[in-house]
């Protein structure tokens, strides 16, 4: 079998090699991830996530992580070494779910999180904004139409050089959100609270820790939660949070502007 | 009953409240002052009945009231395996 050239993609500067088959049946399979990821696209890396993918039948089951999750019951990913297989039986959808979902555990290994939050650039520095399923996260991000959409649910926070900084995720928005390869300072954490009036409250660092980590993606284990603490405690220790009190319309921007 | 802090719990100081990271569920548990006082007493093994005496000394609170608390809190932490029975 002819050797498969790697897809190379640089995702918040952490290399990700993709050894995808040109052509499964009639998927092509690596036409469909350089047009899906192409932002990401970069001609050299520094490998640190690797993906296979494993062409005769089912991939072994024996791994750390899925196990015989059902969601996954095709895709397994070593997190020591970073390195997954994934059957090419499969699509698009599944290969992007599986893969934020291999990324965002290697994440904390290089200071990063990935945070189930949407997220805006204004003047060059990033807002990002938390809360649950329907707090109002793409709406937001809707309603800040004049300026730089970076993410409506997946938002990368990495800490390089004690500066914590929002990059883009190349991976499935709700809303369709233009991708870009995107990079911002961050400025400050929102959590969402719909009302009838906008109004800003600061969280203490103690308070606003747990809530943090409440949105961490994947959903965290006894494993990932020891390595996703100390990064959280540096956020909160360093970056303003604050409860946005929001109605539905862009004026909620005038109270975080006074702040 | 003498009890001290589990020497595997994972936690930290922010402004003057103790984060305990409950890893298995992967969310934190954030002590008050007063809790996050016993927690830093529990360090090294102590008897609960010392606690107690220490809380009295540090806070303003009454004593029957500060047992109450302690017993409660080394409870429940207990319960979480972050402290353990020395």
């Amino acid at each position: 079998m002819a050797k498969i050239k790697p897809i190379n993609l640089e995702i918040a500067g952490i290399g990700c090699q993709i050894f995808a088959p040109p052509m499964v049946f009639d998927y092509p399979w690596q036409l469909v991830l350089k047009r899906k990821y192409a932002p990401f696209l970069k001609e050299k890396i520094n490998p640190k996530i690797r993906i296979f993918f494993k062409s005769s039948g089912h991939v072994d089951l024996t791994g750390k992580i899925f196990k015989s999750n059902q969601h996954f019951g095709e895709a397994v990913f070593d997190l020591e070494k970073k390195e997954a297989e994934i059957s090419p039986f499969l699509n698009w959808g599944f290969f992007d779910v599986f893969f934020r979902y291999a990324f965002g555990l290697s994440l904390s290994s290089f200071n990063g999180l990935l945070l189930h939050a949407s997220s805006v650039a204004k003047d060059g520095k990033a807002y990002v904004f938390v809360g649950d399923a329907g707090s109002g996260k793409s709406t937001i991000v809707k309603l800040s139409r004049n300026y730089q959409p970076v993410a409506d649910d997946n938002t990368i926070v990495k800490r390089v050089r004690n500066k914590f900084f929002v990059f883009s995720s190349p991976f499935y928005e709700k809303k369709k959100i233009k991708k870009e390869n995107l990079v911002f300072p961050l400025w400050g954490v929102y959590f969402l609270v719909k009302s009838q009036r906008n109004s800003l409250t600061k969280l203490s660092p103690s308070s606003a820790i747990g809530k943090l980590m409440a949105t961490v993606r994947p959903y965290l284990s006894d494993e990932s939660s020891k390595r996703v603490f100390p990064i959280t405690v540096e956020l909160v220790k360093n970056i303003p949070c604050y409860t946005l009190f929001f109605k539905k319309s862009s004026s909620f921007w005038e109270v975080i502007n006074e702040d | 009953m003498k009890i001290k802090q589990n020497p595997k719990a994972i936690y930290t100081k922010l402004e003057d409240k103790i984060v305990i990271l409950e890893a298995e569920k992967g969310r934190v548990l954030t002590l008050n002052q007063t809790a996050s006082f016993i927690w830093e007493k529990s360090k090294r093994a102590i008897e609960v009945k010392k606690l107690v005496d220490k809380l009295c000394q540090e806070f303003e609170v009454e004593r029957k009231i500060a047992d109450k608390d302690t017993q409660e809190l080394v409870k429940k932490l207990l319960k979480r395996s972050l402290l353990l029975k020395a």
